[in-house]
């Protein structure tokens, strides 16, 4: 019993850990799940993946939740591209349920993480708020242009919707990451609104958020019943990535200035290694628990 | 220009985005309190009883036990439900984060009812195609292992 109370306790605080790190880089607080049990726990992927998954939609409804109140996320917008992220994230789970060597996972989850942090180092959504943009015919059709309270402008400011067909093959792209990692992906979804469709950087990140939890239940069920969600790993890891994010987004809105998150972006590259580097020895054989 | 009837119009329809958003956020926020709540209830359950209620294995095995056929945990919903009324705290949890994954169905099929109460036919069809393809999720998780 000593051992089984121990390792959840070391589970929960990693997941606490986990949730600070992730929210600190201005990631979601899932993206260092998979790494830290696969790395530090030996953890099965496939488990891993589980866990991360059910904590993703507990910490994106819960920071959704204060977005939608405030009407910066955009629902209609949010509605019509979950579409896609929930198609790719059935897609996603197929994949990674049939990949019976988890060397490719770990490959593609050191390469994704690497992306991640690229937004951080050439910042997107440099403009505030981008103008002279036109509804492409979709956003007309389905009139998804809207307004919201800018806060630095302190004003109501309109904005249309543009490139809705790159933005939902992006969007698709996210989805199927999302199934097969584990991960909110919500990087790639704010890439596909903010560059692809035009969108203000704060109703790209609030909608992405808005989006994250209906996107990890199409995959997360199918992990649950497939049992790749264990109860003994699943509970804390929920928990602890929530406290996590909490403490990571409180702290995140008192350190103002790059430096920080460029400090938490540089742990999260050092994971990404690590993940890689377990790749390339599964694919030499050598197996990973050594 | 626009008349003053379309105007009232358009006031009437930003109440009801503003009730439409209040509605979505209070569901939002109580769906992680509840499922989270009754993990947390699970968790205490297994540390007051100092038992899984399924088979017990050594602490290692335990963090390697997954599958459609493991008996360490329960995974369905009749196994799970068998369990919870059996009082035996991993079906406890496993019922917490089954909350937790079905809430988002939950959440769309709000916005269905909420795209049909403000007679938007284009997105009560997008909601529902989306909550219809969660549900396809669900069945194809039958046939993936």
């Amino acid at each position: 019993m000593f051992d089984l109370v121990l390792y959840l306790i070391l589970i929960l605080v990693a997941s606490v850990f986990a949730g600070i790190i992730g929210s600190m880089a201005g990631l979601g607080g899932g993206v260092l799940i998979v790494p830290f049990l696969t790395l530090y726990f030996h953890v099965p992927i496939y488990l891993a993946i589980g866990a991360s998954i059910v904590s993703v939609i507990a910490t994106s409804s819960g920071s959704a939740s204060a977005y939608v109140k405030d009407k910066i996320s955009n629902i209609r917008v949010g509605t019509f591209l979950v579409l896609f992220t929930t198609t790719g994230a059935i897609v996603g789970a197929f994949l990674g349920l049939r990949i019976k060597n988890p060397a490719a996972i770990y490959l593609i989850f050191g390469i994704v993480l690497l992306i991640s942090v690229l937004p951080l180092i050439k910042k997107i959504g440099e403009v505030n708020q981008p103008v002279n943009i036109k509804n492409d015919p979709i956003a007309e059709r389905l009139s998804l242009q809207s307004h919201y309270h800018n806060l630095e402008l302190d004003k109501e400011v309109n904005y249309n919707v543009s490139g809705v067909k790159s933005g939902s093959v992006m969007m698709f792209v996210a989805g199927i990451l999302s199934g097969l990692l584990g991960i909110g992906s919500g990087v790639f979804k704010v890439i596909a609104m903010d560059l692809f469709m035009k969108l203000p950087i704060k109703v790209s990140t609030t909608t992405s958020n808005f989006m994250i939890g209906m996107t990890a239940a199409a995959s997360a069920g199918i992990y649950f019943f497939n049992g790749d969600v264990n109860p003994y790993i699943a509970a804390p890891v929920a928990i602890g990535v929530l406290i996590g994010a909490l403490v990571g987004s409180r702290l995140l809105m008192k350190v103002r200035g790059r430096t920080v998150r460029i400090l938490f972006a540089a742990v999260i590259v050092v994971v990404a290694i690590e993940m890689l580097r377990s790749g390339v020895l599964l694919v030499g054989g050598m197996g990973l628990h050594l | 220009m626009s008349t003053g009837k379309e105007r009232s119009f358009e006031k009437e329809k930003e109440e009801e985005e503003k009730i439409s958003s209040k509605v979505l956020s209070f569901y939002l926020i109580w769906s992680v309190i509840i499922s989270l709540s009754v993990i947390v209830i699970g968790l205490i359950t297994y540390l007051a009883t100092d038992s899984t209620g399924y088979l017990t294995v050594p602490v290692d095995i335990l963090l390697r036990s997954y599958g459609p056929n493991t008996a360490v945990f329960p995974h369905y919903l009749g196994t799970i439900t068998y369990g919870v009324l059996k009082f035996k705290s991993f079906a406890i949890i496993q019922l917490g984060v089954l909350l937790l994954i079905l809430s988002p169905f939950g959440r769309i099929f709000i916005q269905v009812l909420i795209y049909a109460r403000e007679r938007n036919r284009t997105f009560v069809v997008i909601a529902a195609t989306v909550f219809a393809v969660l549900l396809f999720s669900l069945y194809l998780s039958k046939y993936i292992h």
